[in-house]
């Protein structure tokens, strides 16, 4: 603690070091991990969990632990795939994306406002929101309670194929996505949400003091549903962006699950539940990148899954004590 | 215009069948400062919440600035300059200090477009100024001590163009060089025409702040007027209702059967120093001393909650270390905390599960509980501490502050300890109960507990003590028998710096 504040190293800081820590390290054991393809991997592979950490940051700032994101994104995008098969096959991937993301912020402004007109804790109301928007998939059709088998409308197929950037290296062929590309305008978004408007501030007064937040009149309604909208919005783009990218082969039970990792991102990178504490949008950029290292860095190095999950739960342990510890010290 | 700025007229009001406000007028001018005492659960709180709108009167007027408001609420009282500061301070912890200060602003209607941090500075640079402080505006208010927290609430109060500022026992948790801070700028707010009321029981505090006084006692004005009228004892009459007892009743003390001895502790944190002190047989000893003497710190570190080393402490002839509370209880120690709703009773449990909490493990075999066994003993605790309740059955919150505080005492007794710390233990307590209480306190003592009262009401202490130890500045600074002195002597031995 001293040495950190004669270093005056701040909490981002720490968390940066303890990146390029684990890059260094990975690096020495094989200097492949920062070779050109792998980067250009790298990056793609930081948007799906990138894009669900920044809709995570906000919500677990506001004091709710949602574990229904995925949900409102599966069935966003499920929705969208639903009625453009019905109504508009010729629709474009780029119409396709926005739709689901209005969808996706429909769903999580219903839990939003149920768990604000009820007060009612977030973790439980997002837990059976989430179940029951995944699910509410298998009602549609058949019913024969398969998992929906998806037909895109012909459109997806562009989306593999949209890159930002492509070159060839021997007989490997690199490509950077365009998706990168949204990934960082939502940080940007979310950014400038959480900093410069009134009710972006305002989540962090209710994350932090409730009680006061009522009695200075910050309207709670407003902030909950705008709030639930973003990341349902975020949600939504980023699940249908898995549809497309895994061409309908989508399995909703298993992306349902799918937010661990996001999870694990927003915690390292500060966030604490229940105080509104840490919360930056720069510190879960850390985290997403650091996660996203473990993740596609030990797969090169050959260690199995089990243990990158592992090592990401020792980095989360760290994180969360360093944070307690710092409030100890400060008793 | 009336030249009062604020007048709440004949203010009734009751919560369940309990009158807590019987027909209580306060009035104050622009520009006073007026403290407001009581003893704890006198009504004082819930007329300063009618006065904010945050309770509603049964009946009566709030007028305010020659406007009669039939009902009041927060954004209400908020808009015509009535601010008042909680005991808790209502800031945001993870915000800046100059987003907590400028808060309102950013929330009120004519704020329009982004959120703007040019202004907010501004906004918290213009209410810093106007008390004279200087705090970081972008050091984020939990790494502030509490001093300063307290200066940021005040800051955000006139932020919002307070014209009447009022503190809900705002020297609670401050340190006693820092109520002297928090007096300074509160005479630099009366000098720029802002009203104060300043609500407390502490009768120190009364005398430096106010100009004048106004006393309630069991939800009804007793009386009122400038500072120059009162004199220590003669509030603390009004207060209470009845002339301190001049002679304190004495328990017998063998001098030489020591129950607990305690050599040379100190905080780690250097909150007390090298206290030493003998508790003898079948007697009470009282320590005492004014906020952040020590004495909170101290009751707290002998049951293990707060860091200290002691040379050696022994009870009953066994040498301790104790280093938590369940090493404590181990030992036979038992505490009765302040803060009983927060630290000492399980609210919602009924009360049987209170009581018999401490002594579940004791009670059970293999892990299951002999429940007829607790019950019983829970039964005989609360018959012999005539605990006025429904059934053991019955919530804990659902009894009077009396009878909770009987519950939590219960609770220890039915755990046999050889010592008993009582921290507080009459606070929010009405004052039949707190005789009960004091009355406990010397049977325990009889019984052969060791019983340490700790306290700031020095006529509790008087009334329930064998001996008073007086800390100050973190020091035993004296030590006398409770009937060799009398509560002004004893006041004058606290102040003293």
């Amino acid at each position: 603690m001293s040495l950190a504040k004669r270093f005056k190293l701040t909490d981002n800081t720490i968390r940066l070091i303890v990146f390029i820590v684990i890059l260094a390290v990975f690096v020495i054991i094989n200097p492949d991990v920062v070779s050109f393809a792998n980067i250009i991997s790298f990056c793609n592979n930081m948007v799906y969990n990138g894009l669900l950490a920044m809709a995570l940051m906000m919500l677990f700032v506001m004091g709710i632990l949602d574990l229904a994101v995925t949900g409102y994104g599966i069935f966003g995008a499920y929705a969208t795939i639903v009625i453009c098969m019905k109504f508009f096959m010729g629709i474009n991937i780029w119409l396709m994306m926005l739709m689901s993301a209005v969808i996706g912020a429909l769903c999580a402004m219903c839990t939003g406002y149920v768990i604000y007109k009820f007060k009612l804790p977030g973790i439980l109301v997002s837990v059976a929101a989430g179940n029951i928007f995944t699910m509410a998939l298998f009602l549609e059709g058949s019913g024969s309670g398969n998992v929906p088998a998806t037909v895109l409308p012909p459109d997806w197929m562009s989306y593999n194929n949209i890159n930002l950037y492509q070159a060839s290296l021997g007989t490997m062929t690199v490509r950077l996505h365009f998706s990168v590309l949204i990934l960082f305008a939502v940080i940007f978004a979310v950014w400038f949400y959480t900093k410069k408007t009134v009710e972006g501030r305002s989540i962090y007064a209710i994350g932090g003091n409730t009680e006061a937040a009522v009695r200075m009149g910050i309207d709670f309604r407003k902030t909950y549903l705008m709030t639930f909208a973003f990341a349902g919005f975020i949600a939504g783009l980023a699940i249908m962006m898995e549809y497309m990218r895994g061409g309908g082969n989508v399995n909703p039970l298993v992306v349902q699950g799918n937010h661990g990792d996001a999870i694990a991102a927003v915690i390292f990178g500060g966030t604490q539940l229940g105080t509104g504490k840490g919360g930056s949008v720069l510190g879960t950029l850390i985290g997403i990148l650091t996660i996203t290292l473990i993740k596609t860095s030990l797969i090169m190095l050959g260690v199995p899954s089990y243990a990158q999950t592992f090592v990401i739960g020792l980095l989360l342990l760290g994180s969360v004590v360093l944070a307690a510890y710092k409030d100890f010290n400060k008793e | 215009m009336s030249e009062f700025f604020l007048e709440a007229k004949g203010i009734y009001k009751a919560f369940g069948g309990i009158q807590a406000l019987k027909d209580v007028t306060l009035r104050i001018k622009k520009n006073e400062s007026l403290c407001l005492v009581g003893e704890n659960g006198c009504g004082k709180s819930t007329l300063i919440k009618i006065i904010s709108g945050a309770y509603k009167a049964d009946k009566g007027q709030i007028i305010i600035e020659g406007t009669a408001y039939k009902e009041m609420t927060p954004q209400i009282s908020s808009q015509a300059g009535i601010q008042v500061i909680y005991q808790d301070l209502s800031l945001f912890p993870n915000l800046t200090v100059a987003e907590n200060i400028a808060m309102t602003y950013n929330m009120s209607k004519d704020h329009k477009g982004l959120f703007n941090e040019k202004k907010n500075v501004e906004i918290a640079r213009k209410a810093l100024d106007q008390i004279n402080v200087d705090i970081d505006l972008s050091e984020i208010v939990d790494n502030l001590p509490i001093a300063q927290r307290q200066l940021v609430a005040i800051a955000r109060a006139l932020a919002q163009e307070a014209k009447l500022i009022i503190m809900d026992e705002p020297t609670t948790a401050l340190t006693y060089k820092e109520v002297d801070n928090l007096y300074k700028v509160i005479n630099g707010l009366k000098a720029r025409g802002i009203g104060l009321i300043f609500v407390s029981h502490k009768l120190d505090e009364v005398f430096r702040i106010a100009e004048n006084i106004m006393v309630i006692r069991n939800g009804e004005n007793v009386i009122e007027g400038p500072v120059s009228d009162f004199n220590v004892k003669s509030l603390t009459y009004h207060m209470t209702g009845k002339e301190p007892e001049a002679n304190p009743f004495q328990n017998v003390i063998d001098k030489n059967d020591v129950i607990f001895s305690c050599k040379e502790a100190n905080a780690k944190d250097g909150a007390f120093r090298n206290i030493s002190f003998d508790l003898y047989k079948g007697e009470v000893l009282g320590i005492t001393g004014l906020l952040g003497s020590g004495r909170e710190s101290l009751a707290e570190a002998l049951f293990g909650c707060y860091p200290y080393r002691a040379k050696e402490l022994v009870l009953c002839g066994k040498k301790l270390k104790i280093k938590s509370p369940e090493q404590a209880v181990k030992e036979g120690i038992g505490y009765i905390p302040d803060d009983r709703a927060l630290k000492g009773l399980y609210g919602k449990a009924p009360i049987l599960w209170n009581i018999i909490s401490p002594i579940l493990h004791t009670n059970s075999i293999a892990g299951f509980m002999l429940r007829r066994t607790l019950r019983q003993a829970a039964q005989t605790e609360s018959d012999n501490l005539r605990i006025k309740s429904a059934g053991l059955d019955a919530p804990a919150s659902s009894l009077s502050g009396g009878n909770q505080q009987r519950v939590v005492i219960a609770k220890w007794l039915a755990s046999k300890p050889r010592l008993l710390i009582l921290n507080c233990p009459t606070v929010g307590v009405d004052v039949g109960s707190k005789q009960e209480i004091h009355k406990m306190a010397r049977e325990f003592a009889e019984q052969g507990i060791g019983v340490l009262l700790i306290s700031d009401d020095l006529p509790e202490i008087l009334a329930a003590c064998n001996r008073v130890l007086v800390m100050n500045h973190g020091e035993i600074t004296g030590c006398y028998n409770t009937n060799e002195i009398t509560v002004n002597k004893l006041y004058e031995q606290l102040i003293q710096a």
